[in-house]
């Protein structure tokens, strides 16, 4: 990642900064008792809106939900920063992806677990220094019925002419997809992080690759036309799908789901940090995550309080809680822009 | 300032000076200086180096340009059609041509998306008419992003020819008749000429609108035709490597200026004067 | 240069605008190498007249035929037609040349011949010089004679002008209207003139076709109009006239009796074709009514109201006793002491050549 550090006597710098961070000026949380925080866009901001912001106002706090992806999150509080202004979200949703990089530009605050009436219900590998887990996204394969066979493992995504032209991958911009490089990476190469394994994969195996495109959402589209027979997935987005009738299933690949926490994280310089742990309180709270765990978002609780709901429990067996997979992000972060490049030349029609 | 106008214009300067020029200054001003590269030019020596990074650039200008002449074909019969309607069907045409800007660009493209794909009407023409083999997908092919983005870029391009359309002088008609003119002859020697100032104009919305049509571009394209716009959100909001989108950014606005500048110089010729 | 002059023959021409009738039952003819001028307030249908001549309007029914050939079923650009349009109409993006020059490239000439043309045409119009100039750059002078330059470039057997003196300044008119008046001479050309203005078309036709709510109220020389108006129309647009109401006491071969709006009596030396009891408009020119010092017959009895020179002349406003205002010229006599504001007076009609209509006829 080049120039990762940003120079801040670079006067210009802040300038351009303070107009990327322009939004913040109308940003209606500086009231005493209320918090303005980042989600991702739609599915999430809708539950949270319905769930979350009904317990806080409760407590008499007033929450704003701004919908924005994880890597506009970052950009945004980055440029407050560099432009000295006090950041525009009092809290985050972040991947540790993302988080390795928001720490490393020193934008995030530690959480005091005192404040957080819930905090013992977590398990310790979801009780994080800059905020708790709320959820735990698990990928797998999103697919069809109707246009493949139900997909067992990367090998037949690339080698069983069932799957020839029908599985949509995107680039290094998604976490989703970086996730499933490096189990490909592992399957076709020497290990996680060999991702000329996959380039190589990729030009080798040109007639069995569908669709490339930028973003899940737009898989998810073609997926609901019958475009595509499969892309990569997290429940979440498969959940999503048949709340919109699309024919879609889910299955997790025999070499195990990749996950990803998803955390709430509290940026430095919030205005109201009391009110951030009222809000990361809600969010983890057993109410709260046993209407999130049901359709249409069905969000994995992490509350230890919570006992799992059938529809839930159908994707996430305990075969595939067992074998979840994790990625060393940091490692990611290091080789993401030259990975970006080199898939660029490799896919570019 | 000896001009009477200047002080309504003082808002308008105000705004662009605060909300264009100066921030367009601290761009250049970061594109040269920050980053690792040595040099002033150094973050555009690295980016123009790359023969790769090159191709988007001209992949780029090369949309804009394939978008403007497919629009050109659709925009000429629509706006023959308003220019021989009688007062509804004029009606009609207007209606139609700005229902579409009714629409968000995001809702355009989605539906073109479901025109595009495996399953849609085009493919499905194209099959019946034994141009493709077997049913395929338009969707993420050039062809597909071009017929769309002409499409959803069309009411740029139709509604500047209809305001000159609809101010012309019938009787400069009535005098090619009189001349000897047969209604082909009409069309091509005065309506097209003298309809060319609102084309040009037309040009130059469609070439910008297509060529920085982020959404289009992404969602039609898909990641394997990769355009400048594209290129720069990912510097930005993935990559977090703003002194290469500094650079991408300036190299869209310079090369796609620089062609609405030649069209632009284009509608000066004494000929184009006045008569729009 | 020499053109075939044509005669041109419209018969029973009728058009319809959206289901009313624009012009109905047009008839008239212009003999070959004749000036006409269609004359009409506008929204007469003069212009309409005009364009079906042209063919940029369907004739029906009705015949035109020019030359004794029946041209209506042709369209326009077939019927050998040259047109100067109502603000010329010159192509913008075209030069002086290219502008002359488009007619003459349906001809199938080659570049030499159309470019000789177009220098004769220019020389004609007497534009040398300015072949490469864009009609913007030009005078409306020189734009009118773009036009006609346009308009002849391929030898028509006829020549419409529709208001081609409209946009130019007064003072510039006169200048142009001679010089057309010698190329159409110098050409031979048949020509059709439509104007709302009645001294331009004095100046510049050998007939006038007077046209009110879309038919022709008279057709005839501009003397045979001004002098024998066949309508009260006519007599008010073409000139002026000044108008007195009467009602007709006695008509006879004898003589015949008007009793005037003023209650005095007028003695008229003819027979009028009107019964007795009819109430009538006079209609007085005012170059043919004089100021007397006593009463007569034929007099009427007048106050002044205010006298204008005009040139030669003095236009002198007259009220009389029941108010009527009517205009009189008479030549500025410098000899005579000038006559004074509200004077009393009387004045002298000219019996045998003023005009008596049906009063039922608009103003």
């Amino acid at each position: 990642m080049p120039d990762f550090k940003m120079n801040r006597r670079q006067f210009g710098l802040g300038l351009a900064a303070a107009g990327l961070s322009m939004p913040m000026l109308s940003r209606p949380g500086l009231a005493a008792g209320s918090v303005t925080v980042a989600t991702f866009p739609n599915a999430w901001e809708q539950a949270y809106r319905k769930v979350i912001v009904p317990m806080l106002a409760a407590k008499g706090t007033t929450l704003t939900i701004a919908p924005a992806l994880t890597t506009a999150q970052i950009a945004k509080v980055l440029a407050a920063k560099q432009g000295s202004a006090p950041p525009p979200y009092d809290a985050l949703l972040l991947s540790p992806g993302d988080i390795d990089i928001a720490v490393k530009n020193d934008l995030l605050a530690e959480v005091d677990p005192s404040k957080i009436s819930n905090w013992s219900k977590l398990a310790p590998a979801s009780q994080g220094k800059y905020g708790p887990t709320v959820t735990l996204e698990v990928d797998g394969f999103a697919y069809n019925p109707d246009v493949v066979p139900k997909p067992t493992s990367y090998k037949d995504l690339f080698e069983n002419p069932a799957f020839a032209g029908k599985v949509s991958w995107t680039g290094f911009d998604s976490n989703t997809a970086i996730e499933f490089y490096s189990e490909i990476a592992k399957v076709y190469g020497s290990g996680p992080y060999d991702m000329d394994a996959v380039f190589k994969l990729f030009k080798d195996k040109k007639d069995f690759l569908g669709p490339i495109v930028d973003t899940t959402s737009h898989q998810m589209t073609m997926l609901q036309q019958g475009e595509i027979g499969v892309f990569m997935a997290s429940t979440n987005n498969v959940a999503q799908l048949k709340a919109l009738g699309a024919k879609a299933e889910f299955t997790s690949p025999d070499t195990g789901s990749p996950a990803v926490p998803v955390v709430i994280v509290m940026t430095k310089g919030a205005t109201n940090p009391d009110a951030v742990h009222e809000y990361m309180d809600a969010a983890i709270s057993a109410d709260a995550q046993n209407v999130l765990q049901m359709p249409p978002t069905e969000y994995i609780p992490t509350n230890s309080d919570v006992k799992l709901a059938p529809g839930l429990a159908a994707y996430l067996t305990p075969e595939t809680m067992s074998k979840l997979v994790y990625l060393d992000w940091g490692t990611v972060a290091q080789h993401r822009a030259e990975w970006t490049k080199q898939f660029d030349r490799v896919v570019k029609g | 300032m000896k001009n009477p106008a200047f002080p309504f214009l003082l808002p308008m300067l105000l705004l662009s000076l605060g909300g264009f020029v100066a921030p367009m200054g601290v761009l250049a001003f970061y594109s040269l200086s920050a980053g690792g590269n040595p040099g002033l030019f150094g973050n555009y020596a690295a980016f123009l180096e790359d023969p790769f990074n090159l191709w988007i650039i001209v992949d780029t200008v090369t949309l804009g340009f394939k978008v403007v002449v497919v629009a050109t074909c659709l925009a000429v019969p629509i706006a023959m059609l308003y220019w021989h309607g009688g007062r509804r069907l004029r009606q009609t045409v207007v209606v139609l041509a700005l229902l579409p800007m009714l629409a968000s660009n995001i809702v355009r493209t989605f539906a073109w998306i479901v025109l595009l794909g495996r399953n849609g009407p085009l493919v499905a023409i194209a099959d019946a008419l034994g141009l493709i083999d077997g049913p395929r997908s338009f969707l993420l092919t050039e062809g597909g992003l071009v017929i769309a983005l002409a499409q959803i870029e069309l009411p740029l391009l139709l509604l500047p020819m209809i305001a000159v359309l609809s101010r012309m002088d019938r009787r400069l008609v009535e005098a090619a008749e009189m001349a000897g003119a047969g209604p082909w002859r009409i069309m091509f020697t005065i309506v097209l000429p003298l309809t060319l100032p609102g084309i040009i104009a037309g040009w130059i919305l469609t070439f910008a609108s297509a060529a920085t049509n982020f959404v289009t571009q992404a969602a039609i394209g898909g990641a394997r035709l990769i355009y400048l716009p594209q290129f720069l959100y990912r510097q930005v909001n993935i990559l977090f490597d703003w002194p290469t989108a500094s650079v991408v950014a300036f190299i869209l606005i310079i090369s796609t200026g620089s062609v609405i500048l030649a069209l632009a110089m284009l509608t000066r010729h004494p000929r184009l004067i006045g008569n729009a | 240069m020499q053109t075939h002059s044509q005669a041109l023959t419209v018969n029973g021409l009728s058009h319809t605008y959206a289901g009313q009738p624009a012009v109905e039952g047009v008839s008239f003819h212009v003999a070959a190498g004749e000036i006409a001028a269609l004359l009409g307030p506008s929204g007469c249908g003069k212009s309409t007249v005009l364009r079906a001549i042209a063919g940029l309007l369907p004739a029906k029914p009705g015949v035109i035929s020019l030359g004794g050939r029946d041209i209506s079923p042709l369209p326009g650009r077939e019927r050998g037609i040259g047109m100067v349009f109502q603000n010329y109409a010159l192509f913008p993006h075209m030069t002086v040349a290219e502008n002359i020059a488009y007619p003459l490239s349906f001809r199938g000439w080659d570049r030499k011949r159309r470019q000789a043309r177009v220098e004769e045409l220019l020389a004609t119009v007497q534009l040398g010089g300015l072949e490469r100039r864009l009609p913007r750059q030009l005078s409306g002078g020189q734009q009118q004679r773009v036009a006609v330059a346009r308009a002849l470039a391929v030898d028509p057997a006829l020549l419409l002008l529709d208001e081609p003196f409209a946009a130019l300044d007064r003072a510039l008119r006169l200048d142009l209207q001679i010089e057309l008046v010698r190329l159409q001479q110098t050409l031979g050309i048949t020509t059709v003139i439509v104007t709302h203005d009645q001294e331009e078309a004095q100046a510049l036709a050998s007939q006038l076709v007077v046209m009110n709510r879309g038919h022709i109220e008279q057709t005839g020389t501009p003397a045979e109009i001004y002098d024998h108006p066949a309508s009260l129309f006519v007599n008010s647009f073409v000139g002026y006239a000044g108008k007195i109401r009467a009602v007709v006491e006695s008509a006879s071969a004898a003589g015949s009796t008007l009793k005037v709006s003023t209650g005095e009596t007028l003695r008229l030396p003819r027979e009028l074709r009107f019964a007795p009891g009819s109430p009538v408009v006079l209609t007085v020119r005012p170059e043919r009514l004089s100021i007397v010092d006593r009463p007569s017959d034929f007099t009427l009895a007048g106050r002044l109201l205010v006298s204008t020179p005009l040139g030669p002349d003095v236009i002198r406003s007259i009220a009389l006793a029941d108010g009527t205002e009517i205009k009189l010229t008479e030549p500025r006599d410098l000899r005579r002491s000038p006559l004074e504001s509200s004077a009393p007076l009387f004045i002298a009609l000219d019996v045998v050549n003023l005009h008596v209509f049906p009063a039922g006829e608009a103003l």
